[in-house]
């Protein structure tokens, strides 16, 4: 049983946001704090693409090592939790994140930021699962009901991918050699010097 | 039986032959084709530079998506557009070397002062104490500096909690204790650091005038500040005392401003750089006056009669004939 992994197909992703409004739903995430989003790099122009973002679950997690209440935890399938009762919203893990994932309700005087939210997919806190607190806090529990995340659930064009990282890999190569990676391989044109082609 | 092996020698080489003239053939309608289909830089058709060469996203289109730049995106908020912080992991190494290093230091200097008081105790005054006074702090600078220190020493703590709790104090008392007593450590760092500034601020200004260089703080550290029993003259302060001024005025000032910094990061939103460097800048600073305050309380504790000048405001006579003999003959 591999690591539990997110994976969005950039060729694929329409920039529907389902994803990020299926999270908000299915956590209740308060209004302001945005555990997803998708970026869209190059809107308009020819070669745009859209990638879904949010917690990327991190083995060596920079958040977890930032920490200065040591508040984070990694499950057994790889997923970065915390609990947000150690929390003291200080916004190092913000600063720590490559992608932006840790949210904080406010943005407070005096440095008050609020306990920092994030995806947690769907897999909860540290509370007992399935309990009134727990949803309170963290939203959804769906890894203990034994399904996955919400998001990739509902993406449009199954873009993004979200489950055991094997799995989720295998789905992505044969998808890369069905579509052809040729002139889409990168450092192809550099290669052949086969400039237009 | 000569005939057909000579035969089937001859079908065997013409095959050959035959052979070679195909891959012949193939080879060079290949290389044409190469040829052809080879185009010169002006004659391409011109895709989109961003993409690379092969029109698909290649290198040249993600090599951007870690370099800062603000995409498009349907949320709203700080560096939502952004796609991937590189530098992040660089924040964060920076600053658990400082303070894996800075704890070091401030447990060090904390050794050092410590082991020189208890090696070589007090050091008194020639010919003892007379017995008189000569004022030397006024009541309005003694409040500058007892309010500057106690907030920094409560600043200094608190800060050092957030910098090696997770280190230090979590091994001993766990998670769950420790949370609470950090929760309530940042609520007092953050209120007292405006405070702190304000003192500081008026402290520097009211204590500047005379921490400038005078003629003989050369002679003074040269001579090892009457260290090696011979006398040597000194001003109102010293160039032990000046260069510790210097030290808060700078490293002072510096945690000054990166802590507002720090405290109102909502204000340098989109700019993370400026709140990361001001966080590294904060520590070193804090912890650099964390380690040479040790310094500064032995000097006050280990030279005898010296704490007098703080608590009371006045000195003895030949305390000051000795310390500063050029302030005191200023003064009478």
């Amino acid at each position: 049983m591999a690591r539990m992994k997110f994976l969005c197909d950039a060729e694929r992703c329409t920039e529907c946001n389902s994803c990020v409004t299926a999270c908000k739903n299915e956590n209740e995430v308060p209004w302001g704090i945005n555990r997803r989003r998708v970026v869209t790099i190059n809107d308009g122009e020819p070669g745009e693409r859209s990638i879904s973002v949010a917690c990327m679950h991190c083995s060596d997690a920079p958040c977890m090592a930032v920490c200065p209440v040591d508040c984070f935890y990694q499950t057994s399938d790889g997923v970065v939790l915390h609990d947000k009762d150690l929390c003291i919203g200080c916004g190092y893990c913000f600063y720590a994140c490559p992608f932006g994932a840790p949210q904080f309700p406010s943005t407070g005087v005096f440095g008050s930021k609020g306990k920092m939210d994030k995806c947690t997919f769907c897999n909860g806190g540290p509370e007992e699962d399935h309990s009134h607190d727990e949803h309170r806090k963290y939203g959804a529990n769906r890894i203990a009901e034994g399904k996955l995340p919400l998001c990739a659930e509902m993406c449009s064009s199954k873009a993004l991918l979200a489950g055991d990282g094997d799995e989720v890999a295998d789905i992505f190569r044969e998808r890369s050699t069905y579509r052809g990676a040729g002139t889409g391989a990168w450092g192809w044109g550099t290669a052949y010097n086969r400039k237009g082609v | 039986m000569k005939c057909l092996s000579t035969l089937f020698l001859c079908a065997v080489l013409s095959v050959q032959v035959f052979a070679e003239e195909a891959k012949t053939v193939d080879a060079q309608a290949y290389s044409q084709v190469l040829k052809e289909s080879y185009i010169e830089e002006d004659k391409a058709v011109k895709l989109p530079e961003k993409l690379g060469y092969s029109g698909t996203p290649g290198t040249k289109f993600w090599r951007g998506v870690r370099s800062g730049i603000s995409y498009q995106t349907q949320v709203r908020g700080d560096d939502t557009g952004v796609f991937i912080n590189a530098d992040g992991e660089y924040w964060r190494l920076y600053r658990n070397n400082v303070a894996t290093v800075g704890g070091t230091i401030i447990g060090l200097s904390l050794l050092l002062f410590l082991l020189l008081y208890l090696l070589f105790g007090k050091f008194g005054v020639e010919g003892g104490f007379s017995g008189e006074f000569v004022q030397r702090f006024k009541l309005h600078e003694r409040i500058l500096h007892w309010g500057t220190a106690s907030l920094f020493i409560v600043l200094g703590i608190t800060g050092l909690i957030l910098l090696l709790g997770r280190y230090l104090l979590i091994p001993m008392m766990g998670t769950e204790t420790f949370a609470p007593i950090a929760t309530v450590a940042k609520a007092i760092h953050d209120v007292l650091g405006p405070i702190f500034s304000v003192f500081l601020l008026v402290m520097l200004i009211r204590f500047i005038k005379d921490n400038f260089y005078q003629p003989g703080d050369v002679n003074w550290v040269l001579k090892g500040g009457g260290l090696f029993g011979k006398h040597v003259a000194s001003w109102r302060f010293n160039f032990g005392e000046k260069v510790w001024f210097w030290i808060i005025f700078f490293a002072g000032t510096s945690i000054a401003v990166t802590g507002y910094i720090l405290l109102f990061t909502d204000l340098v939103s989109g700019q993370r750089q400026v709140v990361e460097l001001s966080h590294i800048l904060h520590t070193v600073s804090a912890t650099l006056m964390i380690a040479v305050l040790f310094g500064h309380i032995y000097m006050s504790i280990a030279m005898d009669g010296s704490l007098l000048a703080m608590t009371r405001g006045k000195v003895d006579k030949n305390w000051a004939k000795q310390h500063h003999s050029a302030w005191y003959e200023g003064k009478v």
